[in-house]
């Protein structure tokens, strides 16, 4: 394997070897035995996914998982409204005279989405359609 | 011996709580690290994995364990549910809701504004600047451990395709983040 075939590699399976294909673990475990610049590829790789994980690391949130656990027993599963439910909220009672009959329908809409017992999440989303990028 | 999601899957089917309560207790962390990876905001990050689980607990009669690995079909929810986050954000953008909501949202935030000073900034700068598709195959490479062809599966892609998505991602996140001294 040359040190390009590896850099690609790497970018499309990540600095982990236990998760290339298994025809290829082989192939880059030797090169990473004598070459410096795969070596430096692999740690760089492994240093960027690390910082990743971190920017996407939260803390344990004990009353989302009381929430979510809470809904199978309930009746009726609403969502307590969330920080930016309120704040919208607030602005639609000082916007409302202003923007007319146009903007109080459309922030209806929303907020109806906002506190439906599913997130929004249609049943339908489970397909991808107008998923662009 | 621990039982297996599919086996939790099962029970949840039949409308048992304990068994829900232990695939939540296994699978929230990381159904909310793809969800901030994604979103970067605490407050929309919790919304979504409660629409995931509660789709999980509604939906738990659906999945078919032959058909897909517990995972895929999670990570499949988590990303739906995503992405129908990000649609009804550009059009609270749209009309700008959004303004307020963030600014309440960042000022009360003490882990974001630590974050503002810590290279986890430059890096969720760097997540933030990649196009949807390619930041939610990276969470799910990265924090969800799925391999291409599942990531495929979650998505709704080929594997190539997903390939392409993860080093497109990887090497602008390299790049970047070389860029700033990592």
């Amino acid at each position: 394997m040359k040190l390009d075939e590896f850099d690609m590699a790497l970018l499309t399976y990540g600095p982990y070897l236990e998760r290339w294909p298994p025809e290829m673990r082989a192939q880059a475990g030797d090169l990473l035995q004598h070459d410096d610049a795969a070596r430096r590829l692999q740690a760089q790789m492994l240093a960027t996914e690390t910082r990743v994980i971190a920017a996407a690391r939260l803390p344990a949130n004990g009353a989302l998982a009381s929430r979510i656990l809470a809904r199978p027993g309930g009746a009726v599963a609403v969502r307590a409204p969330g920080r930016g439910t309120l704040a919208a909220l607030g602005l639609s009672v000082i916007a409302l005279p202003a923007v007319g009959y146009l903007a109080a329908d459309l922030l209806f809409l929303i907020l109806a989405a906002q506190l439906s017992p599913i997130g929004g999440v249609a049943d339908g989303a489970f397909l991808l359609s107008g998923f662009v990028q | 011996m621990q039982p297996t999601d599919d086996d939790l899957m099962a029970q949840i089917a039949k409308g048992d709580e304990r068994a829900y309560s232990l695939l939540v207790s296994r699978h929230l962390q990381r159904v909310r690290a793809v969800a901030y990876g994604f979103c970067a905001n605490h407050a929309d990050t919790d919304d979504i994995a409660q629409s995931v689980f509660w789709k999980v607990w509604t939906h738990a009669g659906s999945f078919e364990p032959g058909a897909a690995k517990f995972t895929t079909w999670l990570y499949r929810i988590t990303t739906n549910a995503c992405i129908d986050h990000g649609r009804r954000k550009r059009l609270k953008s749209w009309i700008g809701l959004d303004v307020i909501a963030e600014w309440v949202a960042d000022r009360s935030d003490p882990a974001r504004e630590h974050a503002g000073r810590t290279e986890l900034a430059e890096t969720r700068k760097a997540l933030d600047a990649l196009p949807e598709r390619q930041r939610l195959a990276l969470m799910l490479s990265v924090e969800g451990e799925m391999a291409n062809g599942e990531i495929g599966a979650a998505l709704g892609l080929t594997t190539g395709a997903v390939e392409q998505l993860l080093v497109r991602a990887r090497r602008s996140l390299r790049d970047w983040l070389s860029g700033q001294g990592a």
